[in-house]
């Protein structure tokens, strides 16, 4: 990674804890160049400022051993850092105030440079959601690099569906150092991208989500709200697209289904009803042609059917309406999970997908 | 005088002629015992000594020296004190016996009664096995020695009866063989009471089929332990080399009823306080077997099973594999058999209310941590992983009549039977299958194969995983009467391991 003097000014910059970005950026507007910083006398700059500690422990930051150091130990670690200056920042970020200094990189940084398309969901998403969202971040990840977070639920299911691509980037509320916990994450370590805007060593803080929902949309040309609560930090990322003028899109949900109402609400609002990729890339201009289905045997038919009319079925009412003894009936349910076409959503119940 | 007789002691499960020798000779009086008796043996000189003088014999005023020899073999249990006192009675010429390969068995009391002793049944039967054709037990063991063949048993409530019965007055009838008539009575869990629950019946229905182990996953009520408790109902009857297995086994726990053998298939249930030497046996100076070898041909039922210790858990996966367990410890390595069907329950999450009507207050991390509980490697062995429903109150009290156990052990006896006359008495049951054994009895379509393929990546399997869900649909495939592994069969046994993590 090759560095120029202001590259290495706002890594330098952003490896400093005790200030705040917003502070950072008031810094940085003093000078012409971020590379100035490094000629500046920070002893006589405290008596301007008053604030010893602070621009004291700055100070000792721009010193070529810190400097050194730093890069060296981000080396070690894996990690790539990438300052607002350099060429490889993610474009559509730069146009934007609340730009974080450093994205702080693991894996395949080339990844920023593609166009990419933002996917989330709430923890508590329904099981037949979750394989529609695999499903949707696959096809999409042929023409998007996948920007999602990193929890549990929706932005699991979008990591997973992506990941086979390579082309994942998980977005972190907290440093690089606290990332890689689930065996999915070392798998984008490996294949995709992990992207932190907190410097490696910060732990996660309540309004860190927040800063991360903002940077999720920002660098994406779209969001696809698969789940949401009423009051779900999905959302966020939502209306911090809509501000940015990027295209919402959002899963419909029936009504009465509390991990859908912030979904809802976003199509109120204007988001665009989706249920599968072709209500998106149309709009980017691209054509999809959908692989057919495999084909199902008309046992199979006959129980898909069944659990469609309901959106949540027992195994005892599909015996029921379908007169097929138990054994039988399990075979069909089995195939037509692998098929993908059904899903098990606890207590022997199915959803259709 | 010298005089020796024969006596028996065990070592796990297989037991080891004891020669006792008595040396009675002027001198000082005084009674050594020699030849490696642990404490339980060494005070057995105290009781021999009351109960010989109280039965209305003398006891020697000489100096007395008894040796139990190999006198390298640690002996253990109160069967040796009936052994020695017949010997000191012979060495002092109060009791004539020609024959030195008589077996005397038994505990004794200071009055000069004889108390039963447990381990009769395999210390019988491997005296059998030597040749060892006479014996002499207390009366208390005598249902237990009735359903050996070919071995003339003496039941004695004294010391007294002995020497008029060798005396020739008063003799004793020796026991009569009865027969094994298979299972007793049963208790009143049968599946006709269950309600519903078409997916977690079918389930137990194949486990019981082919041997293989099971989950049970449900919400707290739904009936997880009453499905437990009809498994024994549905399993085929014991066979007489089974139960004497059993037996044996309880036998040596000293946990046998006056029935004198097991005739029903145990049913084993620890409480999850259970301890790793609980479950598969050990201890200090004796080691007993524990619960995986008391549930031996029949069932050890887990409820709770993230409760359980995890360290007692991931000690079961070594049996679970191979139906035995050797327990070393510094006295010696014992092997007992534990050969059981695994079934365990437990809630979907910690409120217990994961996909039932009523609301589920965790969090997907709450979910997950308490499902991490039970590893992956253990998770693995246990083929069948269903979901119990919770009950409506309207199942409840339907009048819909259920399947009785009886109608479904049918299936089971056929299927059974079916995987009976393929092993050919090497193994019983599917879930024993080795690679071997799989590759022969479990040919695969090329359909089935892709089947398994997508299922193994899909529910990221083992080699192991694979394996037995292989079995799971050769069972299957034998309660439907097919010779052949069909794709359906394969599908069916996929949808049972569902249990996500």
């Amino acid at each position: 990674m090759n560095y120029t003097r202001d590259d290495l000014a706002v890594i330098t910059l952003g490896s400093v804890l005790v200030l705040e970005e917003k502070k950072k950026w008031e810094l940085l507007e003093r000078y012409d160049a971020p590379s100035d910083l490094f000629t500046e006398d920070f002893s006589a700059f405290l008596i301007r400022n008053g604030k010893k500690d602070v621009y004291n422990s700055i100070g000792e930051a721009f010193t070529e051993e810190y400097l050194s150091a730093l890069l060296s130990d981000y080396e070690r670690k894996g990690i790539v850092a990438v300052p607002y200056t350099s060429a490889l920042y993610p474009s559509p970020l730069r146009d934007y105030e609340a730009k974080p200094l450093v994205l702080y990189c693991m894996g395949k940084v080339e990844l920023l440079q593609e166009p990419t398309f933002c996917i989330v969901g709430s923890r508590k998403t329904l099981p037949n959601i979750l394989k529609v969202t695999e499903q949707i971040a696959w096809d999409l990840s042929e023409h998007f690099a996948i920007v999602t977070g990193a929890a549990e639920g929706g932005d699991y299911a979008a990591t997973v569906g992506s990941i086979e691509r390579g082309k994942t980037v998980c977005v972190f509320p907290c440093g690089l150092d606290f990332a890689v916990k689930k065996r999915v994450h070392e798998r984008v370590r490996e294949r995709g991208l992990l992207v932190s805007p907190f410097p490696p060593s910060v732990s996660t803080r309540t309004y860190f989500y927040h800063i991360r929902n903002r940077i999720m949309a920002g660098m994406s040309r779209g969001v696809l709200v698969v789940s949401a609560g009423k009051k779900s930090g999905t959302l966020i990322t939502a209306h911090c697209a809509l501000e940015y003028g990027k295209p919402v899109y959002a899963f419909p949900y029936t009504i009465g289904t509390a991990s859908g109402e912030g979904a809802n609400a976003l199509l109120k609002k204007g988001a665009y009803p989706t249920e599968n990729v072709l209500d998106i890339l149309p709009d980017f201009g691209i054509n999809f042609e959908r692989t057919p289905d495999p084909s199902l045997t008309d046992e199979e038919k006959l129980v898909l059917d069944c659990i469609r009319e309901g959106e949540e079925v027992h195994v005892a009412q599909i015996g029921r309406l379908t007169n097929l003894d138990a054994s039988a009936l399990f075979a069909v349910l089995s195939a037509l999970e692998l098929k993908n076409r059904i899903v098990k959503s606890g207590g022997n119940k199915f959803r259709p997908v | 005088m010298l005089a020796n007789v024969k006596c028996f002691t065990l070592n796990g499960l297989d037991g080891y002629a004891v020669d006792v020798e008595a040396d009675v000779n002027n001198g000082m009086p005084s009674f050594e015992l020699v030849g490696l008796p642990d404490a339980a043996v060494k005070e057995s000189k105290e009781r021999v000594r009351s109960a010989v003088k109280n039965s209305g014999n003398v006891f020697p005023t000489h100096k007395i020296t008894v040796n139990l020899a190999p006198a390298d073999l640690r002996k253990e249990g109160t069967q040796f004190d009936l052994a020695i006192a017949v010997c000191i009675l012979k060495a002092t010429g109060q009791l004539y016996i020609g024959d030195e390969n008589v077996v005397f068995l038994g505990e004794l009391a200071l009055d000069g009664k004889v108390r039963g002793v447990s381990g009769m049944l395999p210390l019988l039967i491997s005296a059998r096995d030597r040749g060892y054709t006479t014996f002499f037990i207390p009366k208390d063991n005598e249902n237990e020695a009735s359903y050996l063949s070919g071995i003339t048993v003496y039941p004695v409530e004294r010391i007294s009866e002995i020497v008029s019965h060798i005396g020739g007055e008063n003799l004793i009838e020796p026991i009569r063989p009865h027969l094994f008539s298979g299972s007793s009575v049963r208790d009143d869990a049968d599946l006709s009471f269950v309600k519903g629950q078409a997916v977690a019946k079918r389930a137990v229905e194949i486990a019981v089929s082919g041997g293989h182990n099971i989950l049970l996953v449900g919400p707290p009520g739904a009936g997880k332990t009453m499905l437990a408790r009809c498994i024994p109902g549905i399993l085929p009857d014991l066979t007489f080399e089974e139960a004497l297995e059993v037996t044996k086994i309880h036998s040596v726990a000293g946990i046998l009823t006056e029935e004198g053998i097991v005739s029903n298939r145990p049913f084993r249930s620890p409480h999850h306080t259970a301890t790793t030497v609980s479950l598969c046996g050990g201890g200090n100076t004796k080691i007993h077997p524990g619960e995986v070898s008391l549930a031996h041909n029949g069932v050890l039922f887990l409820d709770e099973l993230p409760e359980y210790n995890r360290s007692a858990l991931e000690a079961l996966r070594q049996p679970l594999e191979d139906g035995v367990i050797t327990i070393a410890r510094s006295v010696g390595a014992y092997r007992y058999p534990a050969s059981f069907i695994l079934c365990a329950s437990m809630n979907p999450c910690p409120c217990g209310n994961y996909g039932s009507e009523k609301p589920c207050n965790c969090s997907p991390y709450d979910i997950k941590r308490y499902r991490a509980k039970i590893s992956g490697p253990l998770l693995d062995r246990i083929d069948l992983q269903v979901e119990v429903d919770s009950v409506s109150y309207d199942d409840l009290i339907s009048e819909k009549q259920e399947e009785p156990s009886s109608a479904v052990k049918l299936r089971v006896e056929a299927a059974r039977e079916i995987q009976r006359k393929r092993f050919r008495g090497k193994i019983h049951t599917n879930s024993e299958m080795r690679e071997r054994e799989l590759s022969v009895f479990c040919k695969l379509s090329s359909e089935c194969e892709t089947i398994l393929k997508s299922a193994f990546s899909r529910l990221d399997l083992s080699a192991r995983g694979r394996a037995r869900m292989i079995k799971v649909a050769r069972t299957i495939a034998d309660l439907d009467g097919s010779a052949e592994i069909e794709p359906k069969h394969i599908l069916e046994a996929v949808s049972y391991r569902t249990f996500e993590r």
